[in-house]
């Protein structure tokens, strides 16, 4: 029986494939690419943070930077990565489909997802985007450079393809699974993105509409957002939060699902609390449309909305710490190992509380109003989004790399690669905080003296952080050719996609599954 | 329950995944999850242009009075007689009366046109009347009434973009609404987006044409 990656081996085999894995893989190596762009920016501006007057770059060009880092990273790589790679290729096989729902619209979704990213790249490369990531009006939607259309353009079309996955996987939800997988029996997995799905489809059409509007403005010299024309900037803000805050739970959702696959396998112990974990990220999905205001505390909004946005966020901490409680309660009386993936994992518990923790900070409005654009929201947000999402989708990518390749990776070095990049991002992180409490804004590669030590430590942590992420990228390419063939059930986990081979077959399962246990039904 | 050996899953999964009927339910199911998405995006647009209503009450109502009533009307009977005649051919489908149903969806193209040619003919008014807020000859009115004038552009903009998309639907539905199985999987995903841009049009009718006049 030949596997999805044999077949038609041809470059338009894999174009114009409407398998799901195949269309998985494309978008692993799409966002691989955009997430080296990413990296690039950041690599840059981490060099010139090390000298508190600057030293390489101007203001214009570090604005640059940090503009190009922010969209690469968020829009292209941590938006689609966990939901577009392992979501693609594991969630029919966890339900016991044979594909998704509308596999043409899947590949729709890719071709949308790779032009956008191919504009934003091209108009970040050849352009001068410097509005940050949020693209704040009246800067934005007036005089800041034409090349920003370019990128807001890459946004909208990559947007499209947001909603069309997470509709696509909702349906797949409610319609294809096997005979005996209930609601209830999902893995934990699909519970996750299934509540990423639904904020992918209604929280993006905001974005869309928002990025429209300053489009408008931009071309035809209207004051939608400009006050001088009779426009408010602060709508401007209201209309882009309302997406971005649910955006990051986008980022977040899917890897507390990975968690529970991965911790309940290397513990081999049942999940505890299965019907709070599920119903807390439907939770989180639900109660993350009302806190967007907690970024605009100093934007001038009623005190009123502040107080209400900052008990709604306090509120959210609820399920979050549900489910830390639950995982850690998972892995008592568990038989441990420490596998790459379970490493992961467990730094990603660790790391998300921190970051967690420190949201709550965030959340006070008189504490906010000192530390709002300073680093240590960049600290807060770089814990969850990075020690938590980008930590958990390379957990998940070496726990799914035998089912995705058909071959084992080398444990050693990804085992070294997980405490590498463990390590290196509480070096690069740590540090922002302290930074942010004594008053150092964000944004700026200007700074005093005083806080360099802090600086350099943050870019030291970084250059350890990169050789964590370059390690996976070298042994994980070398285990393609190299690497031991991997059975259908390389960890012993329970799961429909381990009962298929490794790599599966085109159409995923030679017989119709049927469910007749519980999820992580382990003795 | 039947379980189906290797060879009929397989047969099953490519060639006829389900019933007729499952199918439709599924692809329903999807155009309702895509309405949802729609929804949020002109949901947001018209919070947008309502909040700025409540900030502004005088300007937006005097931007309203300067709109087109009868027109506006006229489009608002010709679109929801529109919507009429595309149910009455999913119930005509039902019925197994694939002609006449493809009598009342061509019924209902030719109306969506028809909204089309009229909204044109308002447009064009608003343009000698120099309430295009784009344009030099709109620069001695009041920004906010101009800001007016740019949500309704905006908003009216945005709808009939997606009455052409429908029109598109309604076309390749007549296209394809013969005996062939695929045809007749279609017609409740394009009836959902048609009568979907009508109640768009339903909301934006009264926020924009009736709110100022008392």
């Amino acid at each position: 029986m030949s596997s999805y990656l044999e077949g038609d081996e041809t470059f338009w085999g894999w174009i114009y494939t409407k398998d799901h894995k195949r269309i998985a893989i494309l978008y692993l190596i799409s966002i691989t690419i955009f997430f080296f762009a990413g990296a690039v920016a950041a690599t840059l501006f981490r060099l010139e943070l090390l000298f508190p007057r600057g030293r390489f770059f101007t203001n214009d060009g570090y604005n640059n930077l940090f503009t190009v880092h922010g969209i690469m990273m968020v829009w292209f790589f941590l938006i689609p990565s966990i939901p577009a790679v392992l979501g693609n290729f594991v969630l029919p096989l966890m339900i016991g489909a044979p594909d998704l729902a509308f596999p043409r619209l899947n590949l729709a979704s890719w071709y949308l997802f790779f032009l956008g990213g191919v504009l934003t790249l091209a108009a970040s490369v050849f352009g001068n985007i410097d509005t940050g990531w949020t693209f704040y009006t009246p800067y934005s939607s007036t005089f800041s450079h034409p090349s920003i259309a370019f990128a807001l353009l890459g946004i909208l079309i990559a947007g499209f393809s947001s909603v069309f996955t997470g509709l696509n996987f909702i349906v797949t939800t409610h319609r294809l699974r096997a005979p005996g997988m209930t609601w209830f029996r999902l893995p934990l997995f699909v519970w996750a993105i299934y509540a990423t799905s639904i904020i992918l489809v209604i929280a993006t059409p905001v974005l869309a509409l928002v990025l429209l509007l300053v489009g408008v403005e931009r071309l035809l010299g209207v004051g939608i957002f400009d006050p001088t024309l009779g426009g408010d900037p602060v709508l401007f803000q209201h209309l882009f939060w309302f997406y971005s805050h649910p955006a990051v739970y986008i980022m977040v959702l899917p890897a507390m699902g990975v968690v529970s696959e991965v911790i309940t396998c290397f513990a081999k112990r049942q999940i505890f609390g299965y019907k709070l974990i599920a119903v807390s990220s439907l939770a989180i999905a639900g109660l993350g449309f009302l806190l967007w205001g907690h970024h605009m505390f100093v934007s001038g909004q009623s005190l009123y909305a502040g107080l209400a946005f900052s008990m709604l966020s306090f509120l959210i901490a609820i399920p979050s710490a549900i489910k830390v409680f639950n995982w850690t309660a998972t892995l008592y009386k568990g038989q441990i190992t420490l596998e790459a993936p379970m490493l992961y994992i467990l730094g990603f518990i660790g790391l998300f509380i921190i970051g967690g923790l420190t949201g709550l900070f965030l959340a006070s409005v008189s504490i906010d109003v000192q530390l709002h654009d300073t680093y240590f929201v960049v600290a807060h947000f770089h814990y969850i989004m990075v020690g938590g999402a980008v930590l958990t989708y390379f957990g998940g990518l070496h726990f799914w790399w035998p089912k995705m390749t058909g071959r084992i990776y080398p444990e050693r070095p990804a085992q070294i690669s997980a405490v590498l990049s463990f390590v290196g991002f509480n070096l690069t992180f740590f540090p922002q905080f302290i930074l942010g409490f004594m008053g150092n804004p964000r944004r700026y590669h200007l700074y005093p003296e005083e806080f360099q030590w802090l600086h350099a430590l943050s870019t030291g942590g970084a250059v350890i952080l990169g050789i964590g992420y370059l390690l996976p990228f070298w042994y994980l390419l070398w285990s393609l050719k190299n690497g031991a063939r991997a059975p259908a059930n390389p960890w012993n986990a329970k799961g429909l996609e381990w009962t298929t081979s490794s790599p599966p077959p085109e159409h995923n399962f030679d017989s119709q599954p049927v469910v007749t246990e519980e999820a992580y039904a382990y003795p | 329950m039947h379980i189906p050996d290797a060879q009929t899953f397989n047969a099953l999964a490519h060639s006829e995944p389900d019933s007729f009927e499952r199918q439709e339910q599924t692809l329903a199911f999807g155009i309702w999850v895509f309405l949802l998405s729609e929804a949020m995006l002109f949901g947001g647009l018209i919070l947008a242009y309502l909040a700025n209503l409540l900030i502004h009450p005088q300007t937006f109502q005097e931007g309203s009075r300067e709109l087109h009533l009868v027109l506006g009307s006229v489009n608002t009977a010709v679109l929801l007689t529109s919507s009429l005649f595309v149910a009455v051919a999913v119930e005509l489908v039902r019925r197994d009366n694939v002609d006449w149903a493809r009598f009342f969806v061509g019924a209902a193209l030719l109306l969506g046109i028809a909204f089309l040619v009229i909204k044109g003919a308002e447009y064009y008014l608003e343009y000698q009347d120099d309430l295009i807020p784009w344009l030099p000859s709109s620069a001695q009115k009041a920004p906010t009434l101009r800001l007016f004038y740019v949500f309704y552009f905006f908003m009216t903009g945005l709808h009939a973009l997606h009455m052409v998309i429908g029109i598109f639907g309604l076309a390749l539905l007549l296209l394809i609404l013969n005996r062939r199985i695929n045809g007749l999987l279609w017609v409740m995903a394009i009836a959902l987006y048609w009568h979907f841009v009508d109640v768009i049009w339903v909301f934006l009718f009264p926020i924009l044409y009736l709110q100022g006049r008392a």
